[in-house]
């Protein structure tokens, strides 16, 4: 993984801040599937699995990131649209799959 | 001759509305497309919040004088935040195709939906709050 990433090029700088909404996202599942572990190991087992699904997206989405942002870099010099509906569509199943989890969890124990 | 016109209209329409995203209209504006991205990533973060919420309410806080307070605030949070998460693909896609082809943005229940949900949420922390004060509890 190359450490740098290119400078935004737009002087708008909404591709960072476009970056930058997509950690605050990975770190808000990784706080939650945090949360989610330690309520597992202190009294509620059932809620381990919605922790790992919630710690595993942030990472991923942590390391996603990067390439979206390369990507939406490329996008915009070439100017096509940087638009990228599968990641939107799993970061929302991830996210639906951690609620319904979680709220069947509630529901049953 | 005219009713048939009519159908194949109806039909092209349907058909437009059922194609892939990027076979609508023409491309908009990057600056467009990443505002939308980055709207639907704080509704995402505002779902994974008010999903923390609720496993924090029957998790972590202690237990009101009404035993089923903690849950029920838990599972109507829970349920809100769902709720978001699974409705924030279409609402995104809704979006982008608007864009796509110049019209209007859709109008959204959601931001009434998720005001009142935590309002009664708020409501009802409250009312459990007061009756353990109420009982000397608190």
């Amino acid at each position: 993984m190359e450490p740098e990433l290119p400078p935004p090029p737009d002087s708008g700088l909404q591709s960072e801040r476009t970056y930058l909404a997509w950690l605050r996202t990975a770190l808000s599942f990784a706080g939650l599937g945090a949360l989610l572990l330690h309520s597992a190991l202190s009294d509620r087992p059932a809620l381990l699995a919605p922790g790992i699904l919630g710690m595993a997206t942030g990472a991923a989405l942590a390391v996603i990131a990067r390439q979206r942002y390369r990507m939406v870099v490329g996008a915009v010099i070439v100017g096509r649209s940087p638009v990228d509906h599968r990641l939107v569509a799993a970061a929302s199943a991830a996210a639906t799959a951690v609620g319904l989890s979680a709220l069947v969890v509630f529901l049953i124990g | 001759m005219n009713q048939l016109a009519h159908l194949r209209e109806l039909l092209a329409a349907r058909q437009e509305r059922r194609s892939p995203l990027d076979s609508v209209g023409t491309e908009p504006d990057y600056r467009f497309s990443l505002a939308n991205e980055r709207t639907y990533l704080a509704w995402v973060r505002t779902a994974l919040a008010l999903l923390a919420g609720g496993v924090a309410v029957v998790q972590l806080v202690p237990n009101f004088w009404v035993d089923w307070a903690r849950e029920l605030l838990g599972v109507i949070l829970v349920v809100l935040a769902t709720a978001i998460a699974a409705t924030s693909y279409a609402r995104w896609q809704r979006r982008e195709r608007a864009m796509r082809v110049g019209g209007p943005l859709p109008a959204s229940l959601l931001p009434w939906v998720t005001g009142v949900g935590l309002a009664v949420v708020s409501l009802l922390a409250l009312a459990f709050i007061l009756i353990d004060i109420a009982r000397g509890e608190g």
